[in-house]
């Protein structure tokens, strides 16, 4: 286990080294009109112009920037945000949006977790039976309507007859966090109950599941003891990973409910020309993509000790 | 001549003469702020103006695009529109606005200049402090403070050349203390104000509250230039306290105020609250809300339930909300239905005369046809464009027609005439108005080219150029209402020119207009508002003139300067000439700066030279639609500045305003500015 953590550590460092000089060289490779503002490219002559990009030392040669980078990397400095946030560091910007992205994650993963997979054992226990059926067209519908029209929905009917606030407001946080959490909820349920269901499924038609019955289990000893271990055992895997990148936050959902998060951050930070923040997003995603698989491997082999991740027969 | 702003605002007699109307009044109440009304509604000891008796309301919140979320605090660094209608309710200057875009005293209480103009002492109040977030004083504001202010603006080491354009194009030494801080670099952080004053820039503080500001040349709208962000005041102290670089990025928890709101709660992306500042020097003069809130909104979809659940005290109605409003007859909002004012921005259509192909080389077809006289004046003449006027304003397209390159309400005359009416004039528009059939330009020939069109074909034929010449229009790549837009300008296109003549070519580009089109000038055309930085035609049609490094629009739109400089084809010769006549008009113009009357007079000439030679194409204003318990019409409306978003005296309704209540808005409005 020490010998697998410490290789993947090593190819964990490697990989996201990659990924932030791959991020930095992208970065530099648009053009510096980006870097200005349209009032600044309107305003600004030449000359003003040459000056703003010697001070953010985007005129140096590009591996003098890259070792300034790597440096400051090193030294954990993620410098300031530009244009997000004008002067205020990295840190700061992505810190104050990070617990709450996070919160309504962990609050839409647990719920849905929950829910998903009950709905998952309940169908596979009835299946082709009503409640199979109404967990079928749920997934169904889920998967086939675009979000933004679920949202819509969800708003309407949450907003309009439930009473709930539409928009997420630091001042009702629980109250004003139901919508978007249950947005964030209605796929990941889904999600699980599908896959939860095919997977208990498959196992019901094994045969160890044949010799349970032969020996007398009660369905209820067969369906969670067995059925239910094993099946999860793909859906562990995933779980860590899912968890943790909720961090990022949901781009459409908190665009849609003005929830102060993460979700929007990379991309209007990519807009803006915000490098250190870019830089900064794409390596902590890089990281926790990386921690949250290796979790889920040490979790698979938690769940079903036949699995081991070292030696020849190493399931990764 | 001293400037007494009582004589800038319309008289409460002439006003009542004029409109007659029970909204004039009304209107009055708004812009004064200090009339009486039945319900207190807010903090401080002045009213909110009520003129329907309606109960107003203490708490308001309004609405922005998450899109233009705030940058920057701080108001002498940031150039975004997007902050500053922020930091105008947080951050006073010399001047700020009444409700018809008159400059009204701020922290300058008057205001004077010498016989020509170049001269402007400016006489501040001596009740003004800074305060910080939690409203305790913190220093008193002096003139010191406007040259520490203006000295951070000229420093580029420290304002980072941003907002210098004005005050270096304007005061004596601004231009050259700016560029000593540049070639000095980082050391230019140690200089001071009054390293400024030693090296001769044209601004002096004889006492604490007075300021002397002098210009390079005379310069009759300097206190409009004044009223900008780039002559606000700082605090030396409070540079002292976080730093150049804290200063810098100050935020609302460091920063101190001077405004009439301190900032009750920032959460990026969601909301902000102002609360009234205690320590507010206008409090007696204004009237501000318990508490102002800014809710961010990605989709507009949200939009119109926030207003039905009442957590938006006002909305912009898009053309679907529209749409399905008016499918309900029963819809109560049908009679709540209110027409904005025109937003401040003066589209036009700039054409390039310089395009070329998508590989780089020159589209000659285009250039050719585009330097042709009678080929512009097609556009202006011909081009009907009632339908795409519908995408911005379903139920009255035609108040979106824009026949003039300056906004109106730029500037008045002594007369009290708006300057735009005097363009129309030299245009012979003068006796027209609007009447919601036809549009003003077309009514001369009810729209017919024909004439034009054989005229143009004719002498384009005769030079090689090909028919139909294609007109290439970009828009941005992916947004379902662009090109919904540019559909139906397409269409005008073809109703208007027929396809033998002249035909539209869609186009889109990723991410940037400048990037990936004008610079490499690839565009045909591009449609881009103009709103003024400061109270002078000049502003606007300075942009398009020759031989001037500032003229934006012939640099980077039209490129009409690089073809002079590069020396014209032959035929090119007609177009830079037209465009020497305009340049020379312009001038003439700008060197009139003791008659504000014949200054404002030649400009219009030069202007009118400017449209009949279609040198860029009017388009359109912007006119909405809104559902709002506010009165639209009791807002600052300066057409420069940052003040429009300043939330004070505004008259608001704990009832939604209805169509007909605006319409007497508009109506008292309309009466008072022609008064």
């Amino acid at each position: 286990m020490l010998k697998y953590t410490v290789k993947r550590l090593l190819q964990s460092l490697v990989t996201i080294f990659l990924i932030a000089t791959a991020v930095f060289l992208m970065m530099r490779c648009l053009p510096t009109d980006y870097y200005f503002t349209e009032e600044q490219l309107m305003k600004f002559t030449d000359q003003q112009k040459t000056a703003a990009l010697e001070a953010a030392g985007l005129t140096d040669p590009i591996p003098t920037q890259l070792i300034k980078f790597y440096n400051d990397l090193l030294h954990l400095d993620f410098g300031t945000s530009r244009r997000i946030q004008n002067g205020a560091p990295v840190v700061k910007v992505i810190g104050k949006k990070f617990g709450v992205s996070m919160r309504l994650g962990l609050t839409a993963s647990a719920i849905s977790l929950v829910l998903g997979v009950l709905m998952g054992i309940l169908q596979a226990a009835f299946k082709d039976k009503v409640f199979d059926w109404i967990g079928t067209a749920y997934t169904v519908f889920v998967n086939a309507v675009p979000s933004l029209v679920s949202y819509s929905l969800v708003l309407v009917l949450g907003s309009k007859y439930l009473g709930f606030p539409t928009l997420y407001s630091t001042r009702n946080v629980s109250a004003s966090s139901v919508l978007p959490i249950t947005c964030l909820s209605l796929a990941s349920i889904a999600g699980y109950a599908l896959w939860t269901r095919r997977y208990m499924v498959d196992e019901l038609t094994r045969d160890y599941i044949k010799l349970a019955r032969v020996k007398g289990l009660s369905s209820r000893e067969i369906m969670f003891k067995h059925v239910l271990r094993n099946a999860m055992v793909p859906m562990v895997q995933y779980i860590p990973q899912s968890i943790l990148l909720t961090v990022g936050g949901s781009l459409l959902m908190e665009r849609f409910f003005s929830v102060p998060g993460m979700g929007p951050l990379l991309t209007d930070a990519i807009q803006r020309y915000d490098l250190n923040v870019v830089q900064t997003l794409v390596i902590l995603y890089a990281v926790l993509g990386i921690v949250g698989v290796f979790l889920g491997d040490v979790l698979m082999m938690v769940v079903d000790p036949r699995i081991t991740l070292t030696g020849k027969e190493e399931a990764r | 001549m001293n400037i007494n702003h009582e004589s800038h605002a319309i008289s409460r007699r002439s006003f009542l003469k004029a409109s007659g109307v029970v909204g004039a009044a009304g209107i009055l109440a708004a812009c004064g702020g200090s009339s009486s009304s039945s319900t207190a509604a807010s903090s401080g000891a002045t009213s909110a103006p009520n003129t329907t008796g309606a109960a107003p309301l203490k708490e308001f919140i309004s609405w922005e695009a998450t899109n233009r979320e705030l940058e920057s605090w701080n108001m002498l660094y940031t150039q975004m529109a997007s902050d500053m209608n922020v930091t105008t309710n947080l951050w006073e200057g010399l001047l700020s606005f009444d409700c018809y875009g008159k400059a009204v005293p701020s922290v300058a209480k008057e205001w004077s200049h010498n016989d020509d103009s170049s001269v402007w002492t400016f006489n501040l109040r001596d009740d003004v402090d800074w305060v910080d977030v939690n409203g305790e004083v913190k220093a008193h504001l002096t003139s010191k403070d406007f040259l520490v202010g203006l000295e951070w603006v000229l420093n580029a080491a420290k304002n980072q050349a941003n907002n210098t354009s004005m005050p270096n194009e304007t005061l004596v030494g601004a231009a050259d203390y700016y560029q000593k801080t540049s070639d000095m670099g980082d050391a230019a952080a140690d200089l001071t104000y009054e390293d400024m004053l030693a090296a001769g820039v044209g601004v002096e503080a004889p006492d604490d509250y007075t300021l002397v500001f002098t210009c390079k040349a005379p310069c009759p709208y300097f206190d409009t230039v004044a009223a900008y962000t780039s002559f606000y005041p700082v605090s030396e102290d409070l540079i002292t306290e976080l730093g150049i670089e804290g200063f810098r990025a100050c935020d609302y928890t460091n920063m101190w105020y001077n405004g009439p709101y301190v900032v009750e709660e920032f959460i990026s992306q969601n909301t902000k609250s102002y609360i009234p500042n205690p320590n507010y020097y206008g409090a007696n003069d204004v009237s501000r809300f318990d508490r102002f809130t800014v809710t961010m909104i990605s989709d507009g979809t949200v939009t119109f339930q926030l207003y039905q659940n009442r957590e938006l005290d006002e909305m912009d109605v898009g053309e679907s909300t529209l749409t399905t409003i008016q499918a309900d007859p029963n819809s109560e909002y049908n009679a709540q239905l209110c027409e904005k004012r025109p937003k401040k921005y003066s589209y036009q259509m700039h054409f390039n005369y310089q395009k070329n192909n998508d590989d780089g080389t020159p589209d000659d077809n285009w250039n050719k046809a585009i330097a042709n006289t009678a080929f512009r004046q097609c556009f202006y003449k011909g081009l009907e464009l009632t339908n795409w006027y519908a995408r911005t304003n379903k139920i009255n397209p035609l108040k979106c027609e824009n026949d003039y390159y300056t906004m109106p309400g730029v500037c008045y005359n002594t007369k009290g005439q708006e300057y735009s009416t005097l363009v129309a004039k030299e245009m012979g528009f003068d006796k027209e108005s609007y009447d919601g059939k036809t549009m003003i330009r077309l009514r001369a020939n009810n729209g017919d080219i024909a004439d034009l069109k054989k005229q143009a074909m004719d002498e384009l034929s005769a030079i090689g150029v090909t028919f139909p010449v294609h007109a290439a229009y970009y828009i941005i790549a992916g947004n379902s209402t662009a090109l919904d837009s540019a559909t139906v300008l397409k269409q005008c296109f073809t109703d208007s020119f027929g396809d033998d003549f002249i035909v539209l070519d869609i186009k889109t580009y990723v991410s940037s207009l400048t990037q990936e089109v004008r610079n490499p000038q690839v565009q045909s055309f591009v449609i881009n508002g103009w709103g003024a930085d400061f109270g002078d035609p000049v502003n606007f049609v300075g942009q398009e003139i020759l031989h001037d490094d500032n003229a934006y629009y012939s640099w980077y739109y039209s490129n009409i300067a690089k073809i002079v400089e590069a020396g014209p084809a032959d035929w090119q010769k007609d177009l830079v000439a037209a465009y020497e006549e305009f340049t020379d008009l312009v001038n003439t113009a700008k060197a009139i700066v003791d008659d504000t009357d014949a200054r404002y007079a030649a400009f219009a000439k030069a202007e009118a030279c400017m449209l009949n030679n279609v040198l860029a194409c009017p388009c359109y204003f912007d006119v909405s639609w809104t559902l709002t318990h506010a009165n639209e019409y009791s807002k600052i409306n300066a057409m420069y500045g940052p003040c429009n978003y300043k939330a004070v005296n505004w008259e608001t309704s704990e009832e939604p305003y209805t169509t007909e209540q605006y319409e007497e808005f508009a109506a008292a409005f309309d009466a008072a500015t022609k008064a």
